[in-house]
């Protein structure tokens, strides 16, 4: 029963982010931290275009991703960098956002920008996907779970400021 | 006052591909060391790896290698890495070891410095790291430097064959 699945015209179509993608990815960035600033996230959140081209496209390259459209409209997007991990010799992909726009859930969006993250983790060596949540968020826990995610419970992780000179 | 014998100053410099030997000895160590806190992950880590992830075309890792007396003291592996929400370019720790017998005499500490200052280079605002909950040394030296633990989020991980 799908009673409440909105119609969707077209499939999605997932391909790698540009840098023209600026404006869409910030907009749907913004709904994203409002819905972790609604479940209690401070977080200064400070990304804006600049940011996006700089850390995405220039030459420290810091991020790259994926961005997902049905029709027209923008309906997602994933980011990721790549990681180790020494004991086991093993590439990680990092995912550090993953947001499917409310309007178009329950299409198999979400699950679409993970397998091709994860085909491109494969091309990169990299045979895991690692990422954080924030303890509040729900449908996020909910949507790793049915993917079969498992929760990394006996490591803290701990941050530092690096002393300013 | 009873003086040092002999004031200990680490040297410290960037990981080379001839430092293989070295690095897998500590990391062995390292690993040893986890093991018998309780740390089940498996010990694959050796010379090849180092020298195709940490040198080879698609580098995953970075490093500094600490010296004292000319002997290898400890290591610290890296990479950079990027939060998104707040704008901010992060370095990543993956790896601190001091070995046993070169503690107390701030090799540690050196490596960390050393590292804040990559960090600064690379224009990361941040260094990251985790740590194994058993590993109370650890909390210790990092919480000595100002560290703080990360308890709102929470880490996950999947197999990308499970996909």
């Amino acid at each position: 029963m799908a009673a409440n699945r909105a119609p969707i015209i077209a499939s999605p179509v997932i391909r790698p982010i540009a840098l023209d993608d600026a404006p869409d990815i910030l907009e749907m960035w913004r709904e994203f931290t409002a819905h972790l600033r609604s479940l209690g996230d401070e977080t200064e959140f400070s990304f804006d275009e600049a940011a996006y081209r700089e850390n995405g496209f220039g030459p420290y390259r810091a991020f790259d991703g994926i961005v997902a459209h049905v029709g027209n409209e923008p309906a997602g997007y994933l980011l990721f960098h790549f990681s180790y991990d020494i004991d086991r010799a093993m590439r990680l992909l990092y995912i550090i956002e993953l947001w499917v726009r409310p309007a178009m859930r329950r299409h198999g969006i979400g699950r679409l920008l993970i397998a091709e993250t994860s085909r491109l983790a494969a091309e990169f060596g990299a045979p895991r996907l690692v990422w954080c949540v924030h303890n509040a968020n729900r449908p996020a826990f909910d949507f790793y779970a049915s993917l079969g995610a498992n929760h990394v419970t006996d490591y803290t992780w701990m941050y530092l400021l690096p002393d300013p000179g | 006052m009873a003086a040092a014998a002999e004031k200990i100053q680490p040297t410290i410099r960037p990981i080379a591909p001839d430092d293989a030997a070295d690095v897998i000895a500590m990391s062995r160590e390292f690993a040893e060391y986890l093991r018998a806190l309780g740390d089940k992950a498996p010990l694959n880590f050796d010379a090849k790896a180092f020298r195709e992830a940490g040198f080879g075309p698609k580098r995953a890792f970075d490093g500094i290698i600490a010296h004292v007396s000319r002997r290898p003291a400890g290591y610290l592996l890296f990479h950079i890495g990027y939060d998104v929400d707040r704008s901010l370019r992060l370095l990543y720790i993956i790896d601190l070891w001091v070995r046993e017998e070169a503690r107390r005499h701030g090799v540690g500490r050196a490596l960390m410095a050393d590292v804040a200052r990559i960090a600064r280079e690379f224009d990361a605002g941040e260094l990251v790291w985790n740590v194994y909950d058993p590993n109370r040394l650890a909390f210790n030296f990092y919480e000595s430097l100002g560290a703080e633990r990360i308890r709102e989020l929470t880490w996950m991980s999947i197999p990308v064959v499970k996909l």
